[in-house]
């Protein structure tokens, strides 16, 4: 019965602590980039950077993994998350932090030249109540994403789903 | 101070206070009311999208409750880029809104003057999304952490999605997202702060740390 609730007390502290642990390895944005949505695997990403701290469930077959980064400060922040539908990829999103050269809009531009990126400022909450000056910059024919918030306009994600245009055609496949 | 009613209010810590008559010039203003009261307008904001809302004159009453209401918040959360504080009727996207916040604008709508309403209250709150939006980067960052938030991207979506992470808020629509979940924390902090260390109280420690023991209303004379 001791052994019993000491069990649970070591598992319910590791459970509650994950999600405030960093990463084992680093989530680099080249890292990322090699992998790629609808293709790539749970299998790939954990080759890549090991397991994630936290795994959140959206649906039944759809789960995000999450990965940190120990900050200057000290802080636990978020550095990437890979969202999968059953094994395979289908979003993937990292955060520069910190002076990273991709926290411009012009570094990541020139990054990814080439991408026709359509800005939208998130504007009005559905209330009326409050205007948002966050951008997204999206490229649905890449299924690039990068977003900025605030006034300052520095990126604090840069992402890849499914272009539009293989989305169409997987979903046509399985109809 | 030019002669006005005070009317009957419930102040934060629940304590009643009755209306009263008060005649000209009985104290002097402080420094904060001719910097806001040049910022009290009676017409739409510049770029106001909503051209259907009517804006309207304030009365001396509601100039009085809005200048009184800024000197009670602290002044860290009052942020003078707040270019007009506007005077408008009814918000046509959600009749019930007592205020609307717009690139460093502020409107108050009829709502915000009816007696179960707290003007300090409302305008607090607005003043917290101003503060959001103009916080740097790593700010907002360490908010998040604080309040853990989740990023993620799925197909389909041309955003990331953000999830709150957090078993306890104060609001629902402090799901909504960072933005509105902060905001409706500074408010907590501010008129309900027990309520705020029941239900969130890592976000309650880090609106401590940040602003210091002075971020607290403070007394009108």
């Amino acid at each position: 019965m001791k052994l019993a609730l000491n069990l649970l007390l070591i598992l319910g502290l590791t459970s509650c602590a994950s999600f405030s642990l960093p990463s084992a390895r680093i989530v680099s944005f080249a890292d990322v980039e090699k992998l790629e949505p609808g293709k790539s695997t749970k299998d790939q990403v954990r080759t890549l950077f090991g397991k994630p701290v936290k795994v959140s469930p959206r649906s039944a077959t759809q789960e995000a993994w999450i990965y940190n980064e120990m900050l200057s400060t000290g802080a636990i922040g978020q550095k990437a998350s890979f969202s999968f539908d059953g094994e395979i990829l289908v979003g993937a999103l990292w955060m520069p932090y910190e002076s990273d050269p991709l926290e411009s809009v012009q570094a990541v531009q020139e990054h990814f030249r080439g991408a026709n990126f359509i800005r939208k400022v998130k504007g009005w909450d559905n209330q009326g109540h409050s205007y948002s000056e966050d951008v997204s910059y999206y490229d649905p024919g890449r299924g690039i994403l990068f977003t900025t918030s605030g006034r300052d306009q520095i990126v604090n994600a840069i992402g890849f789903n499914l272009p539009d245009i293989k989305r169409r055609v997987s979903s046509e496949y399985t109809k | 101070m030019q002669a006005h009613i005070q009317s009957a209010y419930v102040r934060s810590d629940g304590t009643p206070v009755s209306g009263s008559n008060h005649r000209a010039g009985c104290k002097k203003n402080p420094a904060s009311y001719a910097f806001w009261n040049n910022r009290l307008k009676a017409r739409l904001p510049p770029k106001w999208e909503f051209k259907n809302e009517k804006s309207k004159v304030w009365t001396e009453d509601e100039k009085e409750k809005v200048l009184e209401a800024i000197s009670a918040l602290p002044p860290l959360l009052v942020n003078k880029i707040v270019s007009g504080i506007y005077r408008l009727k009814t918000s046509a996207q959600l009749p019930e809104n007592p205020a609307a916040n717009f690139q460093n604008q502020i409107a108050l709508y009829d709502k915000a003057f009816e007696s179960k309403r707290n003007v300090a209250r409302v305008l607090g709150y607005e003043f917290s999304h101003i503060y959001f939006q103009g916080m740097e980067k790593p700010e907002q960052v360490d908010y998040a952490i604080a309040a853990e938030w989740e990023a993620t991207l799925w197909n389909g979506l041309r955003d990331k999605e953000l999830t709150l992470n957090r078993k306890g808020f104060v609001e629902d629509d402090s799901q909504n997202n960072p933005e509105e979940d902060f905001a409706n924390n500074i408010e907590y902090f501010l008129f309900n702060p027990k309520t705020l260390k029941e239900k969130s109280p890592k976000v309650y420690d880090w609106i401590s740390k940040k602003f210091g023991g002075n971020f607290k209303l403070r007394i009108v004379k």
